[in-house]
């Protein structure tokens, strides 16, 4: 008997279900894409008295986040705590042009955070005097 | 880990938070350096923000604030390695 209800009951369940959804007044929606940062890893070595500066492309207006996240003389030894420059700008030419910078020692957390219109930017890297030797460095570039 | 050589892992910090790094165990019982960084451009070596010279012990020896991203840690041969190399255990906790 139980199983008769059910056998009676299911398709009336299913019709309703099959109505309710073709009734529905809900508008579809299209899918949308989050736009996910890039990340961009700026790595060289640097000479004293030296800088060296990436260009990147930023696609839409957001907050550009630039770390300057390491200096190690010889990989993969000590990394060194020297106080460096760190800036954003425009290219020009061979140059960048910096219109906004920090002075820093490397870190995990973003040093240089500016909202910037999308276009082409660059970051750079400077000793202020502070290098005795050579070193590898690595910035990383989060933008939109 | 053998003479020279480096032993580091990578992981991902889901937000900002602070990561820690311990050098809990090294076989035999000798100093190594301990770095955490985030990988080159080419993701395959770990290049370091920070650095200490350690044993083993039992409180983390590197502590770093980060942001969101990718990240690497590890223990590296400052010399002290034999031939015979080490074995070493390194905790890491990020958020």
């Amino acid at each position: 008997m139980k199983t008769a209800t059910t056998a009676l009951i299911s398709p009336l369940v299913l019709l309703v279900a099959l109505l309710t959804m073709a009734c529905g007044s809900d508008t579809p929606t299209t899918p949308t894409t989050p736009n996910l940062p890039s990340t961009e890893m700026f790595s060289g070595t640097l000479s004293v008295g030296e800088s060296s500066f990436y260009s990147f492309t930023v696609a839409a207006t957001g907050n550009v986040s630039i770390t300057l996240a390491s200096l190690v003389p010889v990989a993969p030894g000590p990394a060194v705590n020297t106080v460096m420059g760190l800036g954003v700008g425009t290219p020009n030419g061979t140059e960048c042009s910096v219109t906004n910078s920090v002075t820093t020692a490397p870190g995990l957390t973003a040093q240089l955070v500016n909202s910037l219109t999308a276009a082409t930017y660059c970051a750079k890297i400077y000793d202020l005097g502070a290098l005795t030797a050579p070193v590898d460095f690595t910035v990383r570039i989060v933008h939109p | 880990m053998a003479p020279r050589g480096t032993a580091t892992r990578t992981f991902s910090a889901l937000q900002a938070g602070t990561v820690t790094v311990l050098l809990g165990n090294a076989d035999p019982a000798i100093t190594l350096g301990l770095g955490v960084g985030l990988h080159g451009a080419t993701g395959s070596d770990c290049k370091f923000t920070q650095t200490v010279n350690t044993p083993a012990g039992t409180t983390p020896q590197l502590s770093v604030a980060v942001d969101p991203g990718v990240y690497c840690a590890g223990a590296y041969d400052i010399g002290t390695v034999g031939q015979a190399g080490v074995t070493v255990t390194v905790t890491i906790t990020h958020p």
